[in-house]
């Protein structure tokens, strides 16, 4: 396996072993506080 | 509001986010992908496909869900009730059709492979898929099972254990449907989806500790067949070719299951302030990590270590993973137990899919058509199966099962695709879709994705499209510049035409037409309910 093959592995396996982590993470302990409430008044119902 | 019908919900977010990363996460995940990835080399068809992911898939993931959610809170579930909501105009509902075709057709051919998932699993665990070291002998033993040699030889006696595991895996999807959408998919998808990815761990685990299989062929090992998965070719020369765009982001596209009317059903049932940002992203980083992280180090890497580059080239998907992989797992160490678990993972991976195409159906027999659940079960139990046994009776060379995938299982998703980044970012409009998108959002879409949604995705899909009929429909060869129809298109107006794949074009427009005059009965039903709930409009 070449260094360029190591390379594009890690990177790809890794960044998207990492996005999923994160997102978990964030599902899992992120806190409700941050939900963005300001946009929540919001009515799109009467454009 | 349509309807003041109590509508069902997801009664969690985490049962919600794994039903549709289960939906996502299928078949395509195992063995299409790591196909692609080494057959394009995999430095630039990584590069193309990250883009893709990007510009293509994340978008239209996101728009299928804000869609989806904006347009349930009037209390419709299905792709024709959605478009119904949010395109003002006659046509939209009709245009939602496809978003019950789709489905519709595909669950009839996928649930036939998820019989052959459940039978190579049985066939693995009780030792009767030990055949030994010669590729053909799988190769005969599938083409056996599933009917490849003849029309109609998985009815005649001997021949028809597949139709056994079929009714099975039919009556576990109906069952499963029956029960509702938190009680049958949600559940399921609870249990199946770490149960899929603990499965594919395990068997990753094995896979990189096989060292070198065979001393007698040394440059067979671990290593090698991870090089022969990751090692980059010319990247700048691959990345001008583009077939190999064309390969990335379709395999995106398929994966990720946008265009399917899937999502946008799923994400109907949530309600006004539930969060999609957030897990629509988890959602497609669970796919993307079952097909990267995991996918891309188990298929391709185990069969180089057993049968060299030789064994691979050409497989395609049904050959990777129905000829080469049983043969791989019987030369592993504890074959009935490697081999039982992966055909278990991709069964899972498959009933988790197949579950998602039924849900569009099945709301939209409820709420267009007023039937109650059994009745709409029965209805769509029915469809399902005449539609599963003609392409079960129709087996020489899985024709037409080939010509359903390719003119609903591709072309018709692109378009849907297509319609659903339009109305998106043009139709509702993108700030408003914006906003929409972010009511509860617990993280904000990055603002560089405001001109990809509303230009660039719009235009790749497009581009994209446009060459793949001109490849795959026109047979369009750009070396010599000349023009030779694809078998998909001569297989219908060409000299010699295939019967079988006449057939299935027949069924497609009976489909078509049955449930477009279904949705315009239902557009009745809307507006007289419209009429009694809001009589001032």
């Amino acid at each position: 396996m070449t260094t360029a093959g190591w390379l594009i592995m890690f990177l790809s396996v890794g960044s998207v072993t990492l996005l999923f982590a994160w997102c978990l993470f964030q599902i899992i302990f992120g806190s409700r506080d941050r939900r963005l409430h300001g946009i929540d008044d919001i009515d799109t119902h009467g454009d | 509001m349509v309807t003041k019908a109590k509508t069902e919900r997801w009664s969690s977010r985490i049962g919600m986010i794994l039903a549709v990363a289960g939906s996502a996460v299928g078949l395509g995940n195992f063995l299409r992908f790591p196909g692609l990835a080494a057959q394009y080399g995999s430095g630039a068809f990584m590069v193309a496909y990250f883009i893709s992911l990007l510009v293509l898939g994340i978008p239209i993931c996101w728009a299928e869900w804000t869609l989806g959610r904006f347009a349930g809170q009037s209390g419709l579930h299905s792709t024709p009730g959605i478009l119904y909501t949010l395109v003002r105009h006659p046509v939209g509902k009709y245009l939602g059709v496809l978003g019950i075709l789709i489905p519709l057709v595909i669950y009839m051919y996928y649930v036939y492979i998820e019989a052959w998932c459940m039978g190579y699993a049985f066939f693995f665990l009780t030792g009767k898929l030990n055949l030994g070291g010669d590729v053909a002998a799988y190769g005969d033993f599938w083409a056996n099972f599933v009917g490849a040699n003849e029309n109609g030889l998985t009815f005649s006696a001997g021949y028809n254990q597949v139709v056994i595991f079929l009714l099975l895996a039919f009556a576990l999807n109906f069952f499963l449907i029956y029960r509702g959408l938190a009680k049958g998919i949600e559940m399921f998808c609870k249990y199946a989806m770490p149960a899929l990815i603990l499965l594919a761990v395990v068997i990753l685990a094995r896979v990189l500790t096989l060292g070198t299989p065979d001393p007698l062929k040394p440059d067979r090992n671990v290593i090698n067949g991870l090089g022969y998965m990751w090692n980059p070719g010319d990247v700048l020369a691959q990345l001008s070719n583009p077939q190999l765009w064309l390969a990335a982001s379709g395999q995106i596209f398929f994966s990720l299951s946008v265009g399917f009317g899937i999502i946008i059903t799923y994400a109907s049932y949530l309600t006004r302030k539930d969060d999609i940002v957030l897990s629509g992203l988890t959602a497609s980083a669970a796919n993307e990590f079952c097909e990267v992280a995991l996918g891309g180090l188990i298929t391709v890497p185990a069969a180089f270590m057993f049968l060299g580059a030789a064994g691979i080239v050409g497989q395609g998907t049904f050959g990777l993973g129905f000829k080469v992989l049983p043969l791989v797992f019987s030369e592993m160490p504890m074959p009935q137990l490697f081999g039982g678990a992966f055909f278990l993972l991709l069964f899972l991976a498959a009933v988790t899919s197949s579950l998602s195409m039924l849900q569009p159906c099945i709301a939209f027999m409820e709420e267009g058509l007023g039937l109650n659940r059994k009745q709409s079960v029965t209805l769509l139990g029915l469809l399902t199966a005449i539609g599963s046994a003609f392409v079960v009776f129709f087996s020489k060379d899985l024709k037409a099962l080939d010509t359903m995938d390719f003119w609903v299982g591709t072309v018709c998703i692109f378009i849907m695709a297509t319609i659903i980044i339009i109305i998106f970012g043009w139709v509702l409009g993108l700030e408003r879709s914006w906003r929409e998108a972010h009511r509860g959002a617990e993280m904000r879409i990055p603002v560089f994705f405001k001109p990809i949604i509303k230009f660039v995705s719009p235009l790749y899909l497009i581009t994209v499209f446009a060459l793949f009929i001109l490849f795959n429909v026109f047979g369009w060869n750009p070396s010599t510049g000349r023009f030779e129809p694809s078998s998909y298109v001569s297989d219908v107006v060409g000299p010699e035409p295939s019967t079988v794949a006449r057939l299935s074009l027949a069924l497609i427009a009976i489909i078509i037409v049955f449930f477009l005059i279904l949705i315009g009965t239902a557009g009745k039903r809307w507006r007289q309910t419209e009429g009694e709930t809001d009589p001032g409009r």
